[in-house]
């Protein structure tokens, strides 16, 4: 027994010492390396992808024109991205390991609260600067008010649960909504914002079904939403569960004259993918044709055909290569790669990116203003409410695709 | 060597190297820190589980239970009550063993297969439970306030003492004449019953220290973590992991454990550059340790070592 712990107690320390040493190995030379754990596959791979495509898209263009310019000399980007496969406790140790063993400087976010915050609680604890998109602000700042080094941009979900109503507002409806929401962050915050904003705007919420993220079987809650006769359906789900939802619909011969499906409609190929089920609904986003952004018709032409659409994928897209040219900006303005001065560099951020305009408020987030859309047949998500909450394009009513 | 000085060697090696180890951690780089904090908390998991699975022969399934209990307790205790850590810490291990003690109590009542399956869907259920329970936030993120936020050095200290007390618990049961009695019914059930071995008095303390050593290493993994999800503390990942690392190290021996854990550890961390290929190595070698060394590396060990000294033997008697 003694000469096993002898050996054991041996190997522990041996194996330590040779490969801690393993892992000390290799520089980065005069590159700043940038991490960003990203889900690339699971339920969120459909967002991960494209937002992965905006930071590589960002990072070669500063990497062309020479690098980051600071202490007098130009700085390549090295962007290191792995794939967290939507797992929050992966995403969690892929982001230690970026910092701890791959020396990145600073991290750029995955997609959505389960995945960013736990980023972010990392970012916090390593004291390296961590910046985020496509993460709701105030899911955001409820799982830490105080956040030091973590920022995020994206939008209110106070405006953004105003825009269902005020799109409801363009077509006859009986004006009673049925709500779907699913126990993470997003829809435990909507799911209240929703409840309050619907009796000032003039709707009635007549049912509200919860569950658990990733539930697959519908049938008892599209059962209880046909009953209600809920004439408009504001869900805030993931993909997987926005289609579950859709084929329950259908198999009840439920057909609303709205449906909204926040985040789980934000998906490219959302018509293909739900066997042509999504055509008709709506979704908020923060990048469409004739939204007004300025470099809007640039990034239409050059990654439109590239992604399959002008559909929140491209939208997602912008919003990674927006938010890898505030880092590089903060980088520019920090004067260097200090932990604390470069998150404070980002906090002053104030200017006009690819996604709009950029300014941090409290909260560690800056907010960007939502319109509605709906998907056509084309993969488009077409602007129906614009950035003023008016109308827009028309809405196609009832649902097209659950006919 | 005297068997007292035996057993005062096998306790004061660890002890040594524990004592070493922590009073070092403060000048230890922060990625050593953290690889040696997984590190240690794995080996912990599964020295708890080989508890149960390899000295008890009872094939757990349900141990993502006691990490999920002990980390969730741990965020619960520190937001609501404020407690300093090490009480918090404690107080989780604690919960943890009594939630073992009520789970081996109707699981004890199956054997082999029936009993793997059966803690299976405990495992199951608590998860089913813990993503709809609106008091620990159901599926959000339960964030660990700022009380618990420590340094990576720090959390490696935690993890070193822990680790500590789980190798010299486990050698202490499986030296007492419990251990025996536990070995005795995982060898011959019906033959320990005979001599008056109780089954269910001997397996409930047993599961009670293995939930307690497993809670433990849960509050230390929230520690590490600085958010908890449901998903990332109640994976059955967790169980199964311990059963491969004991199984390629050896179940049912003191060393197996932390063997099993140094390979499986670091072959994670270095064939996660391989991508989806990490996991067709694990299996591989997995598959390689099951098909060729069923005993573990341990076994093997053990094998070559008797193999040489008989073989010495032979020799000097010619």
């Amino acid at each position: 027994m003694k000469k096993k712990m002898l050996v054991a107690a041996a190997v522990v320390a041996a194996a330590g010492l040779v490969l801690s040493g393993c892992s000390a190995s290799g520089g980065a030379g005069d590159d700043i390396v940038i991490g960003a754990s990203v889900p690339l596959t699971g339920p969120l791979g459909t967002m991960g992808t494209p937002v992965s495509m905006g930071y590589q898209a960002a990072v070669d263009e500063i990497n062309a024109a020479g690098g980051v310019d600071f202490g007098g000399a130009k700085h390549k980007i090295k962007l290191v991205i792995q794939d967290n496969a939507s797992d929050p406790a992966k995403a969690s140790s892929q982001a230690k390991s970026l910092v701890l063993d791959s020396k990145a400087v600073a991290l750029l976010g995955p997609v959505t609260p389960p995945l960013s915050i736990p980023e972010a609680t990392v970012a916090d604890q390593l004291k390296v600067p961590f910046l985020t998109s496509i993460t709701p602000i105030r899911a955001f700042g409820g799982a830490n008010p105080n956040w030091n080094y973590a920022w995020d941009v994206f939008f209110d979900e106070l405006q953004m649960t105003q825009t269902q109503f005020q799109a409801s507002d363009l077509i006859n409806t009986n004006k009673k909504v049925v709500l779907f929401t699913d126990t993470e962050e997003d829809g435990v915050v909507m799911g209240k914002l929703w409840e309050a904003n619907a009796p000032k705007l003039g709707y009635t919420i007549v049912g509200r079904e919860t569950f658990a993220v990733d539930n697959a079987n519908f049938s008892s809650q599209v059962a209880a939403a046909k009953k209600s006769g809920a004439d408009i359906v504001i869900a805030q789900v993931i993909p997987p569960e926005a289609i579950g939802i859709l084929k329950e619909m259908k198999a009840q011969g439920y057909d609303p004259k709205a449906i909204f499906m926040e985040k789980g409609g934000n998906t490219g190929n959302f018509v293909k993918i739900t066997g042509g089920l999504g055509l008709g609904v709506m979704a908020a986003n923060w990048f469409a044709e004739g939204m007004g952004l300025a470099r809007e018709k640039e990034f239409i032409d050059k990654y439109a055909a590239k992604i399959g659409g002008i559909n929140s994928d491209l939208g997602i897209l912008v919003c990674g290569y927006s938010i890898a040219n505030v880092l590089a900006d903060a980088i520019k303005v920090a004067g260097g790669t200090d932990p604390a001065k470069l998150s404070a560099a980002i906090g002053k951020t104030n200017g006009d990116y690819a996604i709009g305009h950029i300014q941090f408020t409290e909260g560690h987030a800056a907010p960007l203003k939502v319109i509605q859309t709906q998907w056509d047949s084309n993969n488009n998500q077409v602007m129906v409410l614009n950035l003023e909450g008016k109308a827009a394009t028309p809405i196609v009513t009832p649902e097209a695709g659950l006919k | 060597m005297s068997t007292r000085l035996k057993s005062l060697l096998s306790y004061g090696i660890p002890v040594v190297i524990a004592v070493v180890l922590y009073v070092t951690a403060q000048s230890v780089d922060r990625a050593m820190a953290n690889d040696f904090t997984g590190l240690f908390l794995l080996m912990t998991l599964a020295m708890a589980w080989n508890l149960v699975g390899g000295f008890g022969g009872q094939f757990s399934l349900g141990h993502s239970i006691f990490v999920g209990v002990g980390s969730y307790a741990t965020a619960v205790i520190l937001t609501t009550l404020g407690w300093p850590l090490i009480p918090t810490v404690l107080a989780a291990a604690v919960m943890s063993a009594l939630i073992g003690l009520l789970l081996a109590y109707p699981l004890l009542r199956l054997r082999g297969p029936y009993l793997a399956v059966g803690s299976l869907g405990m495992a199951v259920a608590s998860y089913g439970w813990m993503i709809n329970w609106n008091f620990t936030k159901a599926s959000q993120a339960y964030a660990i306030p700022v009380s618990g936020q420590i340094s990576l050095q720090e959390t490696y200290q935690y993890a070193t003492i822990l680790l500590l007390i789980a190798v010299v618990s486990i050698v202490a049961l499986v030296r007492s004449p419990l251990g025996l009695r536990l070995v005795a019914l995982r060898d011959n059930e019906a033959g320990a019953a005979s001599i008056g071995v109780k089954r269910v008095r001997t397996l409930l303390p047993v599961w009670a220290l293995s939930g307690l050593l497993t809670g433990a290493m849960g509050a230390v993994y929230a520690l590490q973590s600085g958010s908890l999800t449901v998903d990332a503390t109640f994976n059955i990942q967790f169980s199964l992991d311990a059963a491969i690392v004991c199984v390629i190290g050896g179940l049912g021996t003191l060393s197996g454990p932390v063997i099993g854990s140094i390979i499986i550890y670091y072959l994670r961390k270095y064939a996660a550059d391989f991508a989806n290929y990490a996991l067709l190595i694990e299996a591989v070698v997995l598959v390689i340790v099951v098909r060729f060394f069923p005993s573990g590396l341990v076994g093997l060990a053990t094998k070559g070592y008797r193999s040489i000294t008989s073989r010495r033997t032979d020799a000097s008697k010619k």
